[in-house]
C-alpha cells in the first residue's frame, strides 16, 4: 500500500487561501466528527475536539503542503486530542497504554445523544467487539466503522501503518473466530 | 489465465497456495493489494470454496461493522460549518 503521507515528486504544492478555508474543510467534516467520536467516546467532547481541530488547522494553513488534506486534518486532531488530555491531567505524559487502562477502569457511559447517533449494532457484533482489547477496538472503529485508510488511522493513533494493519487483521480474525461459533452468524449471512 | 497456472491453483488448493492467499484476504478486501496480486487472489477465491467462504466471512463482518456507524448529526455539522465560515471570514474569536 502506498504511503499516503509522502507527497510524490509529481505532486504540486497547493495552497489554500484563508478565505476559502470553509470550502476546503467542508467535505471532511463528517469523517472528522466520526473520528472525534471514536477518540472521545461521546458526541459532546467530539464536537469540541473538531472545533479545536478547525481552529488549529486555520492557524496552521500556511504549513499545509497541499497533499492529503484529510490525513493532515486527522494529524492535527490527534495533537489536539493529546493536548486536551494533558490539560485534563496535567503532569501526565500521553501514553496510549495508560489511556487504554483508564478507559478500561472507567469507561465513559454513552449519553442518549450518543446512542441516537450510533446505529445499534447487531448483538453478535457488539458481543464480538466487547471481547477485543482497547487497542484492537481503536483500529476496528477507525478503519471499519469510521472508514479511514490504514495510513489515516496511523496518523490518528500515532503508530506506523503496518501496526494498524497487523492489529486490525488480528482483531478481525478474533472477531471472526468468535462469530463463526455464534448461532446468529450463519443466519445473518 | 493460462492452463498451467490454473492446474497449479487447483493442485495447491488447501495447501501452500491457500495459506498464502489466507494471509492476503483481508488486505485484498481493504483494497490494499496491487492490481496483479488482487487479480490472482480474486481468481483463487472464485476457484477455492474454503478460501471463498473465508473471504465471505470477512466481507460480512466488515459490512456489519460499517453499518454501526450511523448518521452524523446534521446540527453538529451545521455548527462546524459556521465555525469554518467564521474562521474563513477572519473572525479569530470563533
Amino acid at each position: 500500500m502506498p504511503d499516503e503521507h509522502q507527497p510524490t515528486r509529481e505532486h504540486r504544492r497547493v495552497t489554500v487561501a484563508p478565505g476559502s478555508f470553509d470550502a476546503f474543510v467542508a467535505p471532511h467534516l463528517p469523517v472528522l466528527w466520526r473520528v472525534a467520536r471514536s477518540l472521545c467516546r461521546n458526541t459532546h467532547d467530539a464536537e469540541d475536539l473538531v472545533q479545536d481541530t478547525l481552529v488549529r488547522a486555520y492557524k496552521g494553513l500556511d504549513r499545509f503542503d497541499g497533499a492529503h488534506p484529510r490525513a493532515w486534518l486527522l494529524t492535527i486532531m490527534r495533537n489536539a486530542h493529546i493536548n486536551q488530555h494533558r490539560r485534563q491531567r496535567p503532569g501526565l505524559l500521553w501514553d496510549q497504554a495508560e489511556a487504554d487502562e483508564a478507559d478500561r477502569r472507567n469507561p465513559a457511559a454513552p449519553s442518549a445523544e450518543d446512542v441516537a447517533a450510533a446505529q445499534a449494532p447487531a448483538p453478535w457484533v457488539a458481543d464480538a467487539l466487547a471481547r477485543l482489547s482497547p487497542r484492537h477496538i481503536d483500529v476496528v472503529r477507525l478503519v471499519d466503522i469510521d472508514g479511514l485508510t490504514y495510513d489515516e488511522a496511523a496518523a490518528v493513533l500515532g503508530i506506523p501503518a503496518g501496526t494498524v494493519m497487523s492489529r486490525l487483521h488480528r482483531a478481525r480474525r478474533r472477531m471472526r473466530a468468535h462469530l463463526t461459533r455464534h448461532p446468529d452468524w450463519s443466519a445473518q449471512q | 489465465m493460462n492452463p498451467r497456472d490454473m492446474i497449479g491453483m487447483f493442485r495447491r488448493r488447501g495447501g501452500s497456495r491457500c495459506i498464502e492467499i489466507g494471509r492476503q484476504i483481508q488486505t485484498y478486501l481493504d483494497g490494499g493489494l496491487d492490481p496483479t496480486t488482487a487479480t490472482r487472489v480474486a481468481a483463487h477465491l472464485d476457484a477455492c470454496r474454503r478460501c471463498g467462504l473465508n473471504a465471505a466471512d470477512y466481507r460480512h463482518l466488515k459490512t456489519a461493522l460499517a453499518d454501526t456507524a450511523g448518521a452524523v448529526p446534521a446540527d453538529a455539522i451545521e455548527r462546524l460549518h459556521h465555525l469554518a465560515a467564521d474562521l474563513a471570514a477572519g473572525d479569530h474569536r470563533a
